[in-house]
């Protein structure tokens, strides 16, 4: 430590890499562990997106998603609604798996368990128009 | 929170450092926006007119930011303080309050 006290200040502020403590810190918000869960679980195919718009106040603004997070690991409850017809265990499989790899890739938390609840099935085929 | 460092540029006397890292920071790619913190507290205050989620210190530079779903938030945080980082004297920190979904979503 003495040597670098006897540096002149110039000589250490013009470093090209300064020491991580003065480049500064990355924080990431609370939420957006469970934002970043939700919108993955929307992006699987069979799962409605009802986060926006009229939809939202009729089918519960699904998927919605809480997460846990201590330190680096991670444990998210999902609820997701699916299109009718679709075999919901294979799907609340795919949910699991999507989540937990988007976390895990684009916030950097382990994520230790995932609880998929599949709270609606909808049918999002209007029948088709009859024309005379 | 404006300092007396945040005063005018004599070369562009309309932009304050203020402003000058907050439009660098929206040039980062993925990053959708600047956010005022969870009570809205996060700005720098000009004569007329705020900016949105910098806040400039004595000791610290704090930017706020609205990711791109997709971007690694780490690697983001990384690309914003290096935008940052020559235009102020102080420690850079990144704050990512939150992700909004990508139009163009993959999958």
């Amino acid at each position: 430590m003495a040597d670098t006290a006897t540096l002149p200040p110039v000589a250490q502020e013009r470093a090209p890499l300064p020491a991580p403590e003065d480049r500064g810190r990355t924080t990431i918000a609370d939420g957006v562990v469970s934002r970043v869960a939700s919108i993955a679980a929307s992006e699987i195919e069979a799962v409605v997106d009802t986060r926006k718009g009229w939809t939202k106040l009729v089918r519960k603004g699904l998927p919605h998603a809480e997460a846990t997070v201590a330190g680096e690991t991670s444990s998210i409850t999902v609820e997701v609604a699916a299109t009718w017809p679709t075999p919901l265990a294979p799907l609340v499989e795919r949910v699991r798996a999507h989540v937990s790899e988007r976390v895990d890739t684009l916030v950097g938390v382990t994520v230790s368990r995932v609880d998929v609840t599949v709270a609606d099935v909808v049918h999002l085929d209007t029948p088709p128009r009859r024309v005379v | 929170m404006t300092t007396p460092a945040d005063t005018p540029d004599a070369a562009d006397p309309g932009s304050t450092v203020a402003e000058r890292v907050a439009a660098a920071t929206l040039g980062v790619p993925g990053v959708a926006g600047l956010h005022a913190g969870s009570f809205g507290e996060v700005a720098t205050y000009l004569p007329g007119r705020r900016v949105t989620g910098v806040r400039l210190r004595d000791d610290d530079t704090e930017v706020h930011v609205v990711a791109v779903m997709g971007t690694r938030l780490r690697d983001l945080a990384d690309a914003v303080r290096s935008a940052v980082s020559p235009l102020v004297d102080t420690p850079v920190r990144v704050v990512v309050e939150d992700v909004v979904p990508d139009g163009t979503a993959p999958s």
